[in-house]
């Protein structure tokens, strides 16, 4: 079963590589893992030779940090990808070979692929290069198992015991890798990858089922007043990936926060991308741009008795309320402690204007391009690839006022573009509601 | 009231219903047969502007169905075959929203909840249970509950009997004999043929993309003279001599 997985995963790669633009665009990424390959290794070299002032072990643990995060990251951003499951556990197949197969089927990916290739073009240094490639290929694939270990709280009911067990397990790796007991000797991220590798294999088995998305939980019995929070409070599809993305985010601004009270710089310090992670973007890449796709039956009552999509918004923003209140909270309570000084009034105003700019074109993606939701963490996705692409390249260009005030000029500019959206969302509407009741009635 | 002119509907190739008129006026209760698959709830759909239709125009209160505004939507109460229920909700909770949503005052709607909860559940606890945990018939116990809260003028519902006990599915045709008056509107689809006969004034059959049969319930049954099963068998044939071929049952 193994070989055959290797073997369809090998094909299905080619078979996807049909066109002259996906060979092109998969020679460039070999290309550039190369370069990117060769390029390590030069400062591996320099360091070695004492030009740049860091010693080799501190440029090898930083690749290395850069690695494990890009692995873990790929997990959320810029939606969540699911654990797939190859076969169904009833197959008769031994949970060995399930577990491993599926494993291997997730580590031959073009990602891997260029990863791995990166760190073989690192060889040929003055510096003895095989702790580097030790590290690499383990701290890849411990990174990886982490993450499968992690989704597996999310994707799947498991008994009590394991999730406890995992979670201990987590902490633990997170606190070794970050002590830097990792690098210690050659031995101990071998053994760490074979630790998560077996922990893995023994949440598999422990895995109850499945997660019923559609299961609804009677947890709130009281005739609550916030109906709109209750929605989302009693809706596992939405719940999940609103809480990941608090987590998400509660866990990136906690990380930064440290690390500028301990060396004076930001995760991504300099670059826009930092600020891609403070605006509330993950809410809306997650749910909030696929709104009727995930209350869709709140769609299908204000659509039967109102027909007005003003009212629609209004329900929407009332569902938006609550975990915008939290993110925008949190964020500023954080950041304004890892920030200098006047960076309040910055906040505030990239802050509110990307939100304004996400929260109105919600209303315009979730009605242009809803997506039918089966599970909450979908393969394909839960909100469309188009208005997650806008919604990044949205706030990437809002984040340019970081840079010089004379960006502060695009402010107004996004908030007319929003008011336009809104009008357009109006006018759309018309137009537009067929295919959503089409998409909710066929399914 | 419901005025259906020339419609007609089809997916790609597909046409499922083709240059259909019909109208139904105040103090009728009309109801849709057909077989199963004949169209009946894309004709109820099309009527409540879920789907667009390929050519024609229904018009509802005079106004087209695509263009009715909110004070028109209040006039129109509706369970189509997805029943809409938000499932986070409680029974009473839901009631509430619906309720709130057609701008009804908090005493009269709670009142309207009550009365209308007590009458179809047993159990008044259920109003405090979420949606997710009824069963088939009490979710379509609850949707048409919200679709008569606010007493609309025109009444759509597909299938209202399906999945009711006896017991229910009768509370419901003396709920909808009491409802009904000279100024309202009753359309429905239904298989339930002896709950039909209970209620209806009118009959339309539904056969072949096309409305085969549309006038009273006395004309259907020839005055009384035929069962409602015999007089619907009379239009939709079935295929009884294919059992023949079936040697090896």
């Amino acid at each position: 079963m193994i070989l055959f997985v290797l073997f369809y995963k090998v094909k299905f790669f080619f078979l996807n590589v049909k066109s002259f633009w996906k060979i092109l665009l998969n020679m460039f990424l070999l290309f550039i893992a190369i370069i990117y390959g060769r390029l390590s290794a030069l400062i591996i070299t320099k360091a070695n030779e004492g030009v740049i002032g860091i010693s080799p072990e501190q440029v090898v643990q930083f690749v290395m940090f850069l690695v494990a995060i890009i692995t873990f990251i790929r997990m959320f951003f810029p939606s969540y990808k699911p654990i797939r499951m190859l076969v169904p556990k009833y197959y008769p197949v031994s949970k060995f070979t399930l577990y491993t197969a599926s494993l291997i089927s997730e580590l031959i990916s073009p990602f891997f692929l260029y990863l791995i290739i990166y760190f073989a073009s690192c060889k040929n240094t003055s510096y003895d290069i095989r702790p580097f490639l030790n590290y690499g290929l383990n701290i890849l694939f411990s990174s990886h198992l982490l993450r499968r270990i992690i989704q597996y709280q999310l994707d799947f009911k498991l008994k009590k015991i394991a999730s406890v067990i995992s979670i201990i397990v987590v902490i633990g790796i997170v606190i070794v890798v970050c002590s830097n007991l990792f690098f210690m000797n050659n031995i101990f991220p071998l053994l760490i990858t074979i630790i998560l590798f077996i922990m893995g294999f023994v949440l598999d088995t422990l895995t109850i089922e499945e997660r019923n998305r559609d299961l609804v939980n009677n947890k709130i019995k009281f005739v609550s007043k916030n109906i709109y929070l209750k929605m989302i409070l009693n809706r596992p599809s939405a719940r999940l990936p609103i809480f990941a993305a608090i987590i998400f985010k509660l866990l990136f601004l906690g990380f930064d926060l440290f690390l500028f009270n301990i060396k004076g710089k930001h995760v991504f310090d300099g670059q826009l991308i930092y600020w891609l992670f403070c605006s509330p973007l993950l809410f809306f890449t997650y749910t909030f741009n696929n709104i009727w796709g995930f209350w869709k039956n709140l769609w299908f009552n204000l659509y039967i008795r109102t027909n007005n999509y003003k009212d629609m918004i209004v329900a929407g923003m009332k569902l938006q309320l609550f975990p915008l209140l939290i993110d925008a909270i949190m964020s500023c309570f954080i950041l304004s402690f890892s920030q200098k000084d006047n960076f309040l009034p910055f906040f505030i105003v990239f802050y509110f204007t990307s939100l304004i700019f996400l929260f109105i074109f919600s209303f315009v993606w979730s009605l242009i391009c809803p997506v039918y939701l089966k599970t909450t963490f979908q393969i394909k996705g839960s909100t469309s690839f188009i208005s997650i692409l806008v919604s990044i390249t949205g706030v990437l260009f809002l984040a340019l006022i970081s840079l010089n005030i004379w960006f502060y000029i695009i402010v107004p500019i996004y908030l007319f573009i929003a008011f336009i959206a809104f009008r357009l969302s109006l006018k759309l509407y018309l137009e537009k509601k067929y295919s959503i009741a089409n998409m909710l009635l066929k399914n | 009231m419901i005025q259906i002119e020339n419609i007609s509907m089809s997916y790609g190739k597909l046409v499922v219903l083709s240059n259909i008129n019909l109208s139904i006026e105040k103090g009728q209760i009309y109801c849709l047969l057909g077989k199963n698959g004949v169209g009946k709830t894309t004709l109820i759909n099309l009527i409540l502007d879920l789907i667009k239709p390929s050519e024609g125009t229904i018009k509802i209160l005079g106004f087209k169905s695509n263009m009715l505004d909110k004070s028109m939507k209040k006039k129109l109460g509706a369970v189509n075959d997805s029943l809409a229920l938000i499932e986070e909700l409680t029974g009473y909770e839901f009631l509430y929203f619906v309720g709130k949503i057609y701008g009804l005052p908090t005493d009269t709607l709670k009142k309207r909840i009550f009365d209308i909860f007590s009458y179809f559940f047993e159990d008044e606890s259920d109003l405090y249970k979420n949606i997710s945990k009824y069963s088939t018939g009490m979710k379509k116990k609850l949707a048409f509950c919200s679709s008569v809260i606010h007493t609309p003028e025109i009444l759509i519902l597909d299938e209202p009997f399906s999945g009711l006990d006896p017991l229910v599915a009768d509370q419901m045709i003396c709920f909808i004999n009491k409802y009904q008056n000279k100024d309202r509107v009753i359309l429905m689809s239904s298989h339930d043929l002896s709950y039909v006969e209970k209620v209806a004034t009118h009959i339309a059959v539904l056969d072949k993309k096309k409305i085969i049969f549309n006038s009273t319930l006395q004309d259907f049954t020839e005055n009384g003279e035929k069962k409602i099963d015999s007089a619907l068998l009379k239009f939709l044939r079935p295929n009884n001599s294919a059992i023949e071929k079936f040697d090896w049952i």
